[in-house]
């Protein structure tokens, strides 16, 4: 288990997850998108690892994934994005997101113990549920490594069980059904209540992501759990190199935060 | 050599699975056990059996090919005629057993990825007999291809949606229909197309197109009172190569030759063989052969035929392939016009692109094989929706 996250989550505070794709819109941008959302008090950093098929992503993260693509982003680029981050910033947790594939490909062991070295402390991988996981848990325990699972509306108790069973640090619960980019309205009472289920059944963190961009949305869900994952908004500020704009929303979003009761 | 699989956990050998976003993972296990109770089920299959019947106008003829047989001047050539079917291919096998399942899940809305339309407009079609909302995802490089497929979608009350993303191709269709599904899985079932995706839809599309083979065992007994040497299918994702397989796996002396996309060569890199030039990875929600670079992202592929253009395959078939129970090979654009103009030639029947590489591969397989042997070709469409690409293919003008 990440130290870095452990430590993260003991503070008591929501939590600010934030995503953003590596290469997009080009590789410097993308380096300087992470370190505004570090410097502007972004409590866990995703990295995005870009796939020639993201089906988990609506369209803003789509694109990004595409010209990340088309700017030669792969393996060796996401690690040492990962490793100019940690040797500037040596307490935050750093999670690799990306499909199964490439891990898959690349090779599971050299994916995790590249990824250990770079100063990685997990991986988020939104098409591997928990009962394809077995092989890539194993290695990012034994690397003292987080996988960390997705929950979602849908989940029923049974799955989150088994959800809570495989996850490391914390559970990443998907506010909808459905895929990343902003939304203007969240399903908030059903949230809260597979959240109480999550709770009954599971002595995890739970952050909850997908079509969170606002800080009203961050104030009312992070009263639900323990944190918000924000990734679209980012990824539009970023692709548009609008830096202030992304000081601006992580700001925002941390004062949602909070606020929260 | 079993055909009792896939395993619990959706597997054969090590291809298959279930890697799909969490959010399906509990309409997948519905599906499932759905699919056990209607498995086991008489009147489900007698549902099922009526409209293959009445409305898709099954069984389909096993045609002795006699002047493809004499020309080729080697075995006895077969065709299995999917082409009969109503909407002309074997698909629609597959969407009144998905549509009859929809039903007894009480959902009201289906989707589906479509490549060269056959399967898009079968989908339309059980969704009209049925009565359920029904949208097609279609690349809109495959909707060029195929406009009067749209059209005849359109007729049928399917909303077409053109999908301008990444390849425009059948993979980006699929990407794009899990999305939808991913959205309004609580009231949509995805009908797949063919033996791909997460388990259970490898083994559920396989059952219903097995229909096939069953015939074909029943028919080729009644002719010729014995097996044929070998059953030659075109594999895309691979629906009527396993429909017309699967009855025969057992059957060891019977030789099952799967022929994909050889688009302009194997060595040019523009093809769709991913059997044959793919590696093991993981897409649409299974593990099996992908064209994909070393780094894991998935190729873009190429075939004059939209429906052999995906560049995956179904588990089922990694599996053969890894056993070495069924054999694949693969036909070039140029081989498979030729095996277009063939039957319909020496036959008077206009193939679908797809098909006409089955055809082209089973000359030369006859051949071989020689004049005593038996070779069926699983004729899985007409070609009336290729017309018109062959005809801009071939630089063919109208001339009074």
């Amino acid at each position: 288990m990440s130290e870095r996250l452990k430590k993260n989550f003991l503070s008591g505070n929501k939590l600010l997850v934030s995503y953003a794709m590596v290469g997009y819109p080009d590789f410097e941008s993308s380096l300087k998108t992470f370190e505004l959302l570090i410097e502007s008090g972004s409590d866990i950093i995703e990295i995005g690892y870009p796939f020639s098929d993201p089906v988990a992503d609506g369209s803003t993260i789509q694109v990004a994934h595409e010209k990340a693509l088309e700017n030669k982003i792969g393996f060796k680029e996401v690690l040492r994005a990962v490793e100019l981050l940690r040797s500037k910033y040596p307490e935050v947790p750093l999670i690799v997101m990306t499909y199964y594939n490439p891990i898959f490909k690349i090779g599971l062991e050299k994916f995790v113990s590249s990824f250990k070295s770079a100063g990685a402390d997990g991986f988020i991988v939104p098409d591997l549920p928990p009962e394809e996981s077995g092989e890539l848990k194993k290695l990012a325990d034994e690397n003292g490594l987080s996988l960390i699972m997705l929950a979602a509306p849908t989940s029923p108790e049974r799955r989150l069980r088994l959800i809570c069973q495989r996850t490391g640090e914390f559970t990443y619960f998907v506010s909808v059904t459905g895929i990343t980019g902003e939304r203007d309205t969240l399903p908030l009472e059903n949230l809260k209540r597979k959240i109480q289920v999550y709770r009954r059944v599971c002595n995890k963190k739970v952050v909850v992501g997908f079509g969170i961009s606002k800080r009203e949305q961050a104030k009312l869900i992070s009263s639900l759990a323990d944190g918000i994952v924000v990734g679209s908004l980012f990824v539009k500020l970023s692709g548009k190199r609008d830096f202030e704009g992304l000081k601006k929303a992580v700001k925002e979003l941390k004062e949602g935060l909070s606020t929260a009761s | 050599m079993s055909t009792n699989l896939p395993d619990e956990r959706g597997y054969f050998g090590d291809f298959g699975g279930r890697f799909v976003p969490e959010t399906l993972m509990d309409a997948l296990e519905k599906l499932d056990e759905e699919y056990k109770k209607a498995k086991n089920d008489p009147k489900f299959w007698k549902t099922y059996e009526y409209y293959l019947r009445e409305y898709v106008g099954r069984p389909t003829p096993l045609q002795f090919a006699e002047r493809l047989s004499k020309y080729v001047g080697g075995a006895k050539i077969y065709l299995k005629r999917e082409d009969l079917n109503h909407t002309g291919a074997h698909k629609i096998n597959n969407t009144v057993g998905q549509a009859l399942l929809t039903l007894r899940m009480g959902k009201k809305r289906v989707i589906a990825e479509t490549g060269a339309g056959q399967h898009g407009v079968a989908t339309a079609t059980a969704a009209a007999l049925f009565g359920l909302d029904c949208v097609v995802y279609m690349g809109e490089e495959d909707a060029r291809r195929q406009a009067l497929n749209v059209f005849r979608m359109e007729l049928l009350g399917a909303k077409v949606e053109v999908v301008k993303k990444g390849s425009r191709t059948l993979k980006d269709a699929i990407n794009e229909a899990l999305r939808d599904w991913v959205t309004n899985v609580e009231t949509t079932h995805y009908i797949i197309g063919s033996v791909v995706g997460p388990h259970p839809f490898p083994e559920i599309v396989r059952d219903f197109q097995s229909v096939i083979g069953k015939e074909t065992k029943r028919q080729i007994l009644e002719k010729e009172g014995r097996l044929p040497d070998a059953i030659v299918a075109c594999v895309g994702g691979g629906s009527n190569a396993m429909g017309i397989f699967y009855p025969f796996i057992e059957d060891g002396k019977v030789r099952l030759i799967g022929v994909e996309a050889g688009g302009r060569g194997l060595e040019s890199g523009q093809h769709a063989a991913s059997l044959l030039r793919g590696s093991v990875g993981v897409l649409h929600g299974m593990k099996s052969y992908f064209l994909q670079s070393e780094e894991g992202q998935i190729l873009t592929t190429h075939s004059i035929s939209a429906g052999l253009d995906y560049p995956g395959v179904g588990p089922e078939h990694a599996w053969l392939k890894e056993s070495g129970r069924a054999e694949y090979a693969s036909a070039t654009d140029e081989e498979a016009l030729e095996g277009f103009k063939l039957l319909s030639k020496t036959e008077g029947i206009i193939p679908a692109l797809e098909s006409a590489h089955a055809v082209i591969k089973a000359v030369k397989i006859a051949r071989e094989i020689g004049k005593d042997g038996i070779v069926v070709i699983n004729l899985s469409g007409r070609g009336d929706k290729d017309v018109r690409s062959v005809m801009e293919h071939l630089g063919w003008k109208f001339e009074i």
